[in-house]
């Protein structure tokens, strides 16, 4: 188990977190979420026994971070945000390397990976496109089937195909008991992904539970064009814009019910949008 | 391939270069040393005309000249005491600084090292490292002298001269490792590490007789093993090396704990 209670770690005068609390059990993945310099990155710090908190307590496995780390080491894999390995390194000799810190490597497993995220193992790292940088993060923190999994914005650069693979591999993880903390500025991602949530603002977790939860706060935002308007879509949040176009706001939960009402009715074209994180957590302060 | 091969695989054309510098320079010397001294009545005579001071400046010795391994005492010579120096500043730096410069420090501290291990693994790298340029250049200088010097030498000189450049390495690689760890920039790490060198290297041998500079003299560590006294006297500075050596792995011990217990925040 992964479990935080008021964590608190300032960089001098600068707020890095202020009161961070939250757990995840094993075979769960709780989604952080936050707007960039929310805290996201110095909660997981902490947890990897990069920083020392000022105030509050992080423990992985029951172990004291950072100063007990050396105890849970072997169990964690990490996807930093900012991926940077040995740019004159090949990535055979990476992996090669990488497979020294741990006493049993499953040579299979490393293998399968490779082939699902089509790893080029001949060239050098700095050679590497952001995507493939990222694919090879994901890779090291994989390989050795760690219990602990904490990953900070571990899509990002990642095209959405290798997205939707690598999101089945945080599956499987999740199936074999491991406890994942999933950072991302990205709601969707985490709907999808994830059985519970903490989102963080200015340093504090402003609200957390379970999916539904989130589903209830987060949105769509639905243009709609040419619509032959209808008494059924009346309960929507919608503004009318030029030429009988309309934006509507659609709770992520009550989203099928929506398309069922509006199929019911001529329109030419629709797209449907994620509102940014920002404007959600707008939403939640007022 | 373990974290000590890593860093030696990685370091080895760096240190191949090094080496072929140190060993051209000792040929270049060693190889001319009998040449030169056979003009050496004139040039000795030239110099005993020049004052005590600007001799002392060049770290020139009339006396010591005149003897084979007296080329060991020349500004040139002891110049490798730079080289040395610039060697271990720099690997040490790119060990300890680089690490957090090119922000993979991130990924070595989550694979399952302590950061103790992280720092031993990388000290010892650079021992071998500083070691076996050691032992190349003791093995090349006696090669050379045997080789290139018909006149008979004091082997004593030669052993104390290379052990010099050995605590001068183990010295300033651990100044290096302490200012990585402190500052974290690999930049400012070898400008301040070069800068330390240079200034006590010259500080010490420009310095050299003037007495009001005396004081200053005494934070240079060549002043604890001076070359031009050991080749007048005969006599190897064995205790202050010893003592340097110590100091410079109570340097790495201090790195190693600011090391152990800093936050990262690269």
């Amino acid at each position: 188990m992964i479990k935080i209670t008021n964590l608190k770690k300032y960089y001098g005068k600068h707020r890095g977190i202020e009161d961070v609390s939250l757990e995840i059990k094993e075979g769960e993945i709780l989604g952080l979420i936050g707007p960039n310099g929310a805290g996201k990155t110095t909660t997981i710090r902490i947890l990897t026994g990069f920083l020392k908190p000022d105030d509050g307590e992080a423990l992985i496995d029951g172990k004291k971070m950072p100063y007990e780390v050396d105890f849970v080491k072997e169990n964690i894999g990490y996807i930093p945000g900012e991926v940077n390995f040995y740019g004159d390194m090949k990535i055979s000799e990476f992996l090669e390397f990488n497979r020294s810190f741990y006493k049993n490597i499953d040579r299979e497993y490393e293998k399968e990976i490779i082939e699902l995220l089509g790893i080029e193992v001949n060239k050098k790292f700095k050679a590497l496109s952001l995507g493939n940088k990222k694919k090879i993060a994901i890779l090291q923190a994989l390989v050795h089937k760690p219990k602990y999994l904490i990953f900070d914005e571990p899509t990002n650069g990642l095209d959405p195909l290798v997205q939707q693979k690598f999101y089945d591999l945080v599956k499987r993880h999740k199936e074999m008991g491991a406890v994942i903390l999933f950072s991302s500025h990205i709601l969707s991602e985490v709907e999808k992904l994830c059985d519970t949530f903490a989102m963080i603002k200015d340093g504090a977790v402003i609200k957390s539970g379970t999916i539904e939860g989130l589903r209830d706060i987060s949105k769509k935002i639905i243009n709609i064009y040419d619509l032959n308007f209808i008494e059924d879509l009346k309960k929507y949040k919608y503004t009318k814009n030029k030429n009988s176009t309309y934006t509507f706001e659609v709770k992520s939960n009550e989203l099928k019910k929506f398309l069922e009402d509006l199929v019911k009715t001529e329109f030419s074209d629709i797209d449907i949008k994620n509102p940014a994180l920002e404007d959600i957590f707008l939403e939640l302060y007022k | 391939m373990t974290l000590i091969k890593k860093e030696f695989k990685f370091n080895f054309k760096n240190l191949f270069i090094w080496i072929i510098v140190v060993v051209l320079f000792n040929l270049m010397f060693i190889g001319l040393s009998d040449l030169i001294a056979q003009e050496n009545s004139v040039f000795v005579s030239l110099l005993n005309k020049m004052p005590k001071s600007f001799l002392d400046a060049f770290n020139m010795d009339p006396e010591t000249l005149l003897r084979p391994e007296g080329m060991l005492g020349t500004e040139g010579m002891t110049f490798m005491f730079i080289f040395f120096g610039l060697y271990a500043s720099m690997l040490s730096s790119k060990l300890f600084a680089g690490e957090y410069d090119n922000k993979t420090i991130e990924y070595l501290l989550t694979k399952p090292y302590s950061r103790s291990r992280i720092f031993k693994n990388k000290v010892s790298v650079i021992l071998i490292n500083s070691i076996l340029l050691f032992l190349i250049f003791l093995g090349t200088e006696f090669w050379f002298f045997n080789q290139f010097v018909d006149r008979e030498f004091n082997n004593t000189i030669l052993f104390a001269f290379a052990i010099y450049l050995l605590v001068i390495e183990l010295f300033f690689a651990s100044t290096a490792a302490l200012i990585s760890t402190l500052i974290q920039t690999r930049k400012l790490t070898n400008s301040i590490s070069l800068g330390l060198l240079f200034f006590m290297y010259f500080g010490y041998t420009v310095t050299e007789g003037v007495k009001n500079t005396e004081l200053l003299r005494k934070f240079s560590i060549f002043y604890y093993i001076p070359i031009r006294d050991t080749l007048k006297n005969e006599s190897v500075y064995l205790l202050n090396s010893f003592i340097i050596i110590l100091i410079s792995l109570i340097i790495f011990y201090v790195s190693q704990k600011i090391f152990e217990k800093q936050d990262i925040t690269v």
